[in-house]
């Protein structure tokens, strides 16, 4: 398509954080009347070129074309006056103070805002408070309100993700109807088989270039996936693997239908002594409520924990730890002192519980202490304050700190999250050390190539529920990213 | 073999060393003003004065090092000192062992609001000041009716030296030690309070450096999520936390009760905000897990020398109260400065 009957057209862009690069040299058009599908795994660059867009960044080098005239946006309400309105994964709405007033702060017409809310069948009381409506009829009060100004432009982010059925229909319908109108719409979405429905055409974007458009259509699924994953998917073998499996015949913990939360549906699962399960989930499926419940930091509303068979019931973490299990979550903020030492945060569990807050044996701590340190070869350059560490440091310490306790089973959540290479590389060795001695490991990860790296099975959750149940020999990317966006696969 | 130690020894002692400084500069320019401030008697006379801020900011160190504050701790004191005078009548152990449990009480009242029902320390110890001075003011005509005179003992344990020379009998003048200007002035200088005050800041320094429970002070100061996370039951930490401030701040109150010979309801009430300041001086963070005691008895030494000296130059209460503060937000602010450097 040529560029000078684009609506939109993205030449060059690029954005980088320090040293993070977050699109380099991205290209992307959109035509008049045209529903453009925006894909990619997590961190390809996605919500970067989303907010370069809306103006709520700007961009370090390339430029924006709308209907043919260069512009750069300085702030969301200069892309909206430009018509470029967005529709953001998370409510865009001040949650204390009513919907009028939200209306007041985007300068949006109330009679058109009702009006478009009729139109999809909707009503809300302007006056009620933003944080006492429900998360759906949210999501389409603030779809109504980037209708309102009449966008050229609607870009989409997520839009359906929080919905249920009848809603993501009118969605749909919305969607259809601007397209009707000559408008266009960037759609982005984990639901493939929505945009293999509903767009004309599809860009995938990997490592912050675009690597891939085409006309969206049944059965497009497999480019998409190839494109997402790229050479990624070639030939990695799992020879980083450095111990044999030691998995035994008995159970440690097996999850008996789970539900809680929004996403939380009739979960179950089992993981053995000496095994690593892996966990893969598209964001939002419920897999941070999953690893809450089982470290005691949340109550499920019903199904049953059972620990070497016996059922159990967690009121606090301590419970959790008591009975072998502990918990690094994704936040290593929430984990860590940062302004104590390293040997304070890595001893922190040893006292625990009242009978533990006498006097400190000093000898036995340090040999502890050092023991993690040099196991987990924590650089003890900047020792006084964790803060001081780098995130790879940080998060051996969370792990730390459970090597000097003490577990039978470690839940680990995205543990190597915004970590270099080579730390991710210890803790996947780590985490096979782990079951190479008998103990069991769960491991969330959004990336899903570390599946093979460090698990002896996945489970892929998607909607709630376990989707699939894979061998290692079956976790390759595409399985696992297929069964994460519902799609069945062959065992 | 890699050594971690418990602290990062070069920042204490970095801010230990300025708070030294200042503390030093102060006493000199005491001692320009009247020489008689670099006698023994009058260091003696400074500790002697410090004791009882010394104890109310060992308690509001160890509140404020878990992210809390205790704001009824004036009232904890006199309220303290109020029931050791009026319940002396029944034997002095039973009048010590009530306000003791006045104190507990108190102390696990503030504990399980902030550690229990979430609320927030600053709103629950300012409600719980305004509840007390409600109950004494109508304690005093009704329940608490009798003798507001402190009990003879602690009149004397809180004024008296330690060593007690006055049954020493000596053949000559010469051979008693009490006629050496030297040994005079030690007598002098090692007051009741002051040991007393000394006992229990070793004891202090000993729990926050050495037990299970001080390394959980700090950590729920820094970072109570991760405590929680590590399996700490928070809340009890914190009951414990503001039980032990409630004690301290208990015997600060019956030794300044002893120091005035009497108690009246306002008692302790100026020592309140200086409890504070001593602690934030002293390089605790208001904001908990960073700090210590040893920096608050440098504060609280500061604190005192500074009231003495508006003392000595005998400025009106009000040029007083000014001069006072500003100094206090001085020393604050150079602090902070310090401490952003390292």
């Amino acid at each position: 398509m040529a560029s000078n009957s684009s609506l939109l057209s993205i030449k060059g862009l690029e954005k980088s954080y320090g040293s993070v690069i977050a699109l380099k040299n991205a290209d992307f058009e959109v035509s008049p009347g045209e529903i453009h599908a925006l894909l990619g795994a997590n961190g390809a660059g996605k919500s970067t070129l989303v907010k370069i867009l809306t103006g709520v960044i700007t961009s370090n080098s390339g430029t924006i074309s709308l209907n043919g005239k260069q512009l750069t946006f300085s702030s969301p309400d200069d892309a909206r006056k430009n018509g470029v309105a967005p529709v953001f994964q998370d409510p865009a709405l001040i949650p204390d103070i009513s919907i009028q007033r939200n209306l007041t702060l985007t300068g949006t017409n109330e009679a058109r805002f009702i009006s478009e809310l009729a139109a999809m069948g909707l009503k809300v009381n302007l006056n009620e408070i933003a944080a006492n409506i429900e998360l759906p009829l949210l999501r389409m009060i603030d779809l109504a309100r980037a209708l309102s100004h009449d966008p050229e432009l609607l870009i989409l982010d997520e839009i359906t993700a929080a919905l249920p059925i009848d809603l993501a229909e009118k969605v749909i319908a919305v969607m259809n109807n601007q397209k009707a109108k000559g408008k266009s719409i960037i759609f982005i979405s984990h639901r493939l088989a929505e945009i293999e429905e509903i767009c004309d055409r599809a860009t995938v974007l990997r490592d912050g270039v675009n690597v891939d458009t085409f006309e969206a259509s049944q059965g497009s699924e497999e480019r998409i996936v190839q494109a997402m994953l790229g050479d990624k998917n070639k030939g990695n073998s799992n020879d980083s693997r450095s111990s044999k499996s030691n998995i035994s015949s008995e159970t440690f913990l097996e999850i008996k239908g789970i539900s809680g939360g929004k996403h939380l549906k009739d979960l179950s699962f089992t993981i053995k002594k000496g095994e690593v399960l892996g966990v893969a989930a598209l964001e939002g499926q419920g897999q941070d409520l999953l690893f809450e419940i089982l470290a005691g930091e949340s109550n499920p509303e019903s199904g049953d924990i059972l620990i070497n068979g016996k059922k159990v019931i967690f009121s606090h973490p301590s419970d959790a730890i008591k009975l072998g299990i502990s918990y690094v979550p994704g936040d290593r903020k929430s984990a860590l002192m940062p302004q104590r030492s390293i040997r304070e945060n890595l001893a922190l569990t040893r006292f625990r519980g009242i009978s533990k807050w006498g006097f400190i044996n000093s000898k036995d701590e340090e040999v502890r202490v050092d023991d993690a340190v040099s196991s987990l070869q924590i650089d003890t350059r900047a020792k006084s304050q964790v803060k001081r560490l780098s995130g790879g440091n940080q998060q051996k310490v969370t792990i730390g700190r459970w090597v000097t306790t003490g577990f039978d089973l470690l839940l680990c959540f995205d543990p190597t999250r915004g970590i270099d290479v080579g730390t991710k590389q210890q803790i996947y060795e780590l985490v096979r050390d782990f079951a190479s001695q008998g103990k069991s490991v769960l491991l969330f990860t959004s990336e899903l190539r570390e599946i093979q790296l460090a698990c002896d099975r996945a489970i892929v959750i998607y909607e709630g529920k376990v989707q699939a149940d894979l061998p290692i020999d079956k976790c390759d990317e595409e399985n696992l990213l297929n069964a994460a966006h519902g799609i069945a696969v062959a065992k | 073999m890699i050594k971690l130690k418990m602290f990062d020894e070069s920042r204490i002692s970095k801010s230990m060393l300025s708070l030294t400084g200042i503390l030093f500069a102060l006493y000199i320019i005491t001692g320009l003003l009247d020489s008689y401030n670099f006698s023994i008697p009058a260091i003696g006379n400074i500790f002697y004065l410090g004791a009882a801020l010394g104890l109310l900011a060992a308690g509001q160190t160890i509140c404020m090092l878990t992210g809390g504050i205790d704001l009824s701790l004036a009232m904890i004191a006199t309220g303290a000192a109020f029931i050791v005078s009026v319940k002396s009548s029944s034997g002095l152990l039973v009048a010590l062992s009530l306000a003791l449990l006045y104190c507990v009480v108190i102390g696990a009242i503030n504990g399980l609001a902030v550690g229990l029902l979430g609320m927030n320390p600053l709103i629950m110890t300012l409600g719980m000041n305004a509840v007390l001075i409600g109950v004494f003011t109508v304690g005093v005509t009704t329940f608490l009716q009798g003798s507001s005179t402190v009990p003879e003992a602690l009149v004397t344990l809180s004024t008296a030296s330690i060593i007690d020379t006055s049954g020493w009998v000596f053949e000559s003048a010469t051979a008693d030690p009490r006629s050496w200007p030297f040994f005079a002035s030690i007598v002098d200088t090692l007051s009741w309070p002051f040991f007393i005050w000394l006992l229990v800041s070793l004891i202090v320094l000993f729990i926050l450096a050495r037990t299970g429970l001080g390394r959980l002070i700090y950590a729920i100061g820094d970072n109570a999520q991760s405590a929680r996370l590590a399996g700490v039951k928070v809340w009890q930490v914190q009951v414990t936390t503001y039980v032990m401030c409630a004690i301290l701040g208990g015997i600060g109150g019956i030794i300044l009760g002893g120091q005035s010979g009497a108690v009246a309801l306002s008692l302790a009430n100026s020592f309140l905000l200086p409890s504070v300041a001593a602690v934030v001086i002293g390089g605790t963070s208001i904001m908990g897990g960073i700090g210590g005691y040893k920096g608050t008895m440098m504060g609280t030494l500061i604190l005192t020398l500074l009231s003495s000296l508006l003392t000595t130059i005998n400025s009106s209460e009000a040029v007083k109260q000014m001069i006072y503060g500003a100094i206090v937000l001085a020393l604050a602010w150079t602090y902070a400065k310090i401490s952003e450097k390292s």
